[in-house]
């Protein structure tokens, strides 16, 4: 009877099992497809992958909605949970609806109002904690001219959120928006326990920090990959850079091609 | 052109790319009703409706109006909304660029031309338009369905 009560004591004094949640993401892809490939094997263990917008489309290629939809299903095969709609989603115009239709994984704007298919929030479980997943976009353009659609003053959003979403354990803000603007919302929200960030193009390699709240950013076209990860040890970053990050930007090619026109011209 | 049919036809890309309706106040009033993936637009002026038939919605678009024959590609890259549209005036250039959230300029470059401005707050808007030197003002209600 003793050695059972000491038994209990002890067990019962030991520390709860340690836990982590690892979570992937990307940002900015700008239709890369063909560069998909190369970030497979660094989401494959995360049990969370998340995108932060500015995904669909490239300008500077002027894809469409052929490799929009091609890019949403290809997500859907690498296991994306969810992602956030960034400023470019916005240039295919209606036949957006048709992409986020396509996703095979939720697409989160919770600051948007207006006919589009996505959700306020997302909720995953992993490691035994509840994870809520909220979108945040915040650019002015070119919403204004698309009519029925409009965004939110994004904190009032997360509020309004908040107050109606499950219950979680984990808070992690899925932005498109400038790094400026991010710090400006996460110091309101300060039990956001990450902030994943799209649309500066920014390479982290440690996080940027407003009000405890770290902010994370990884790179562009599938350049690299945020590797978060968030337990009772604490939190932890690292920028995975895959090989893509060491090749000709897209955006130089046309860049170079007016350059090389201008002196044509001349 | 009549001036309705003139920001119909190349002032109005964000209802002509969404495929909204709208209903305007002005010199010339009109009523853009919107059904699925055509457009039916009545205007004061106009002894018979012009329809619109959108072919594409996005990235590209393009659309046709009937009558006259009018054919339109138009984009929406970056910060911007453009097409170029061949009518039987010729060929335009149709833009619109926002200055602020509230506020956008547009015009029509080519055989007709036009330039004004349009504030928004949503679903109402004003636009100021000069075209052939002369101003007039005029007042909408965007309609989504």
């Amino acid at each position: 009877m003793v050695r059972a009560v000491a038994l209990l004591l002890a067990v019962a004094s030991l520390p709860a099992w340690g836990w982590e949640v690892t979570i992937a993401f990307t940002n900015d892809l700008h239709a890369a497809l063909e560069r998909l490939p190369e970030i497979a094997e660094v989401l494959e263990g995360a049990d969370l992958v998340l995108d932060a917008g500015d995904t669909w489309e490239d300008l500077y290629r002027v894809t469409g909605l052929r490799e929009a939809l091609a890019m949403a299903r290809r997500m859907g095969e690498l296991g994306y949970d969810a992602m956030v709609l960034g400023n470019h989603e916005m240039y295919l115009g209606p036949a957006l609806r048709e992409v986020i239709g396509a996703a095979p994984f939720p697409v989160v704007v919770t600051n948007l109002t207006g006919d589009l298919p996505v959700r306020r929030w997302a909720l995953f479980e992993a490691e035994g904690k509840r994870i809520l997943v909220l979108g945040l976009l915040w650019e002015e353009y070119p919403w204004p001219l698309w009519p029925g659609l409009s965004l939110d003053e994004p904190v009032t959003a997360v509020r309004e959120a908040l107050a109606e979403a499950p219950p979680h354990d984990l808070l992690v803000l899925l932005g498109h928006m400038d790094i400026e603007r991010a710090k400006v919302v996460a110091a309101q929200v300060p039990e956001c326990d990450v902030f994943l960030l799209g649309h500066d193009h920014l390479w982290l390699t440690e996080p940027i920090w407003a009000a405890g709240v770290p902010i994370v950013e990884a790179g562009h076209r599938a350049g690299a990959v945020g590797l978060v990860r968030l337990g009772d040890a604490g939190f932890s970053y690292k920028l995975v850079r895959t090989k893509a990050s060491t090749r000709l930007p897209y955006f130089w090619v046309p860049a170079l091609a007016l350059l090389g026109a201008l002196l044509l011209a001349r | 052109m009549e001036l309705a049919a003139f920001l119909w036809a190349l002032g109005d890309l964000p209802a002509a790319m969404a495929g909204t309706g709208e209903i305007a106040l002005g010199p010339d009033p009109w009523v853009l009703l919107p059904l699925g993936r055509l457009q039916l637009f009545f205007s004061s002026g106009l002894a018979v409706p012009r329809a619109r038939l959108r072919i594409l919605s996005g990235p590209w678009f393009l659309w046709l109006d009937l009558p006259p024959p009018r054919l339109a590609l138009g984009r929406a890259p970056a910060y911007a909304l453009v097409a170029l549209v061949r009518g039987p005036e010729g060929v335009n250039l149709a833009w619109e660029l926002p200055a602020a959230p509230w506020l956008s300029v547009f015009g029509s470059l080519g055989s007709e031309l036009g330039c004004g401005f349009r504030v928004r707050s949503q679903p109402l808007w004003g636009e100021f338009l000069v075209r052939g030197g002369e101003l007039s003002l005029w007042l909408g209600l965007s309609l989504s369905f």
